[in-house]
């Protein structure tokens, strides 16, 4: 079930979910349609640049591989650029270009809270040819979740241009849109959060074998 | 005579290594072993994992236990740059809790 706007704002005024952006703000208000909610992007954008390959690893991703971290790579300067939008010029995404980029508004969805949702781009870019995931939209239950004081996690966007103009992208623009749904059951098992609900198991220790049991803890 | 083995509580966290430690955004990159050595790299927020006498430790969910083989099957809190979610990691990998004096 989608949820609206009415329903989204109380899970954030309960706390029980949270999007907010560097400041701890919520969305402003003209950010928000009916079921949805507008995200921004962040200044900060990363282009790959391959070349001969720093760590060893095959210069051809190779995802199934052993050890594959793609993630370092991100940070790695020998493999990608870092882009900082100019404030007043924006960055020009040339057709054919891809980069990463990252929303300014922050996401923490507790398990408990039930919650998923899935990041859809907007008609408006659509329509210049601007895409902003690949194939990847769903934001799990549990995305960011760990303490209530845990940092918020940016949703990491792959933007692309499939038109045939140059678009200008402009940090702060709306970028993406967060559509939110209800997640029918708690999940049997998986991850939780660190103190949402921990679970442990006690077994004997070293290398011998010997019964385990599944035991929850309660939250501190 | 049968020797005793003393029961540890082991707590939903499994060893991992930083291998980003600033990362972009205020984020990190970690890597988790899984019982055949192969890591699994994910993207965290900073102060996600616990350190703890010289190690880090990831929160998982616990999905499966394999009594015999003193594995776990945990799930990871984000898709693993191999695509993977849940992976098995040996019980010595968890961060056990400290019983109080």
């Amino acid at each position: 079930m989608i949820l609206c706007d009415r329903e989204i704002q109380a899970l954030i005024e309960d706390r029980a979910i949270l999007i907010e952006d560097e400041h701890g703000r919520p969305p402003v208000k003209d950010l928000w349609t009916s079921t949805a909610v507008d995200l921004t992007l962040q200044g900060v954008l990363l282009e790959w640049t391959p070349g001969p390959s720093p760590t060893g690893q095959p210069n051809e991703p190779r995802p199934a591989a052993m050890n594959f971290n793609v993630q370092a790579m991100m940070d790695d300067v020998r493999c990608t650029r870092r882009i900082t939008i100019d404030p007043n010029l924006g960055f020009r995404l040339t057709p054919g270009k891809f980069v990463l980029g990252f929303t300014r508004e922050g996401i923490r969805f507790p398990t408990r809270s039930r919650i998923a949702a899935r990041v859809e781009g907007k008609s408006s870019l659509a329509r210049l040819g601007i895409g902003i995931h690949v194939t990847a939209p769903t934001i799990h239950a549990g995305f960011g979740a760990k303490t209530q004081e845990s940092p918020r996690l940016s949703i990491q966007l792959e933007i692309f241009n499939l038109g045939n103009w140059t678009v200008v992208l402009d940090a702060g623009m709306a970028i993406c849109q967060l559509i939110l749904e209800e997640v029918r059951e708690l999940a049997l098992t998986g991850y939780r959060g660190q103190f949402s609900e921990q679970r442990a198991f006690t077994a004997p220790g070293g290398s011998a074998s010997g019964p385990a049991a599944l035991t929850s803890q309660p939250s501190p | 005579m049968t020797p005793t083995t003393v029961e540890v509580t082991y707590l939903s966290e499994v060893l991992c290594e930083i291998s980003v430690r600033d990362g972009i955004l205020d984020t990190q990159v970690v890597g988790v072993p899984d019982v055949t050595g192969n890591k699994q790299f994910l993207r965290v927020s900073r102060g996600f994992v616990t350190e703890e006498g010289g190690r880090t430790y990831l929160p998982v969910g616990i999905v499966d236990l394999d009594r015999k083989g003193r594995k776990a099957l945990v799930e990871l809190p984000g898709e693993a740059d191999s695509g993977m979610r849940r992976i098995w990691v040996p019980f010595d990998n968890f961060r056990v809790k400290k019983e109080r004096p």
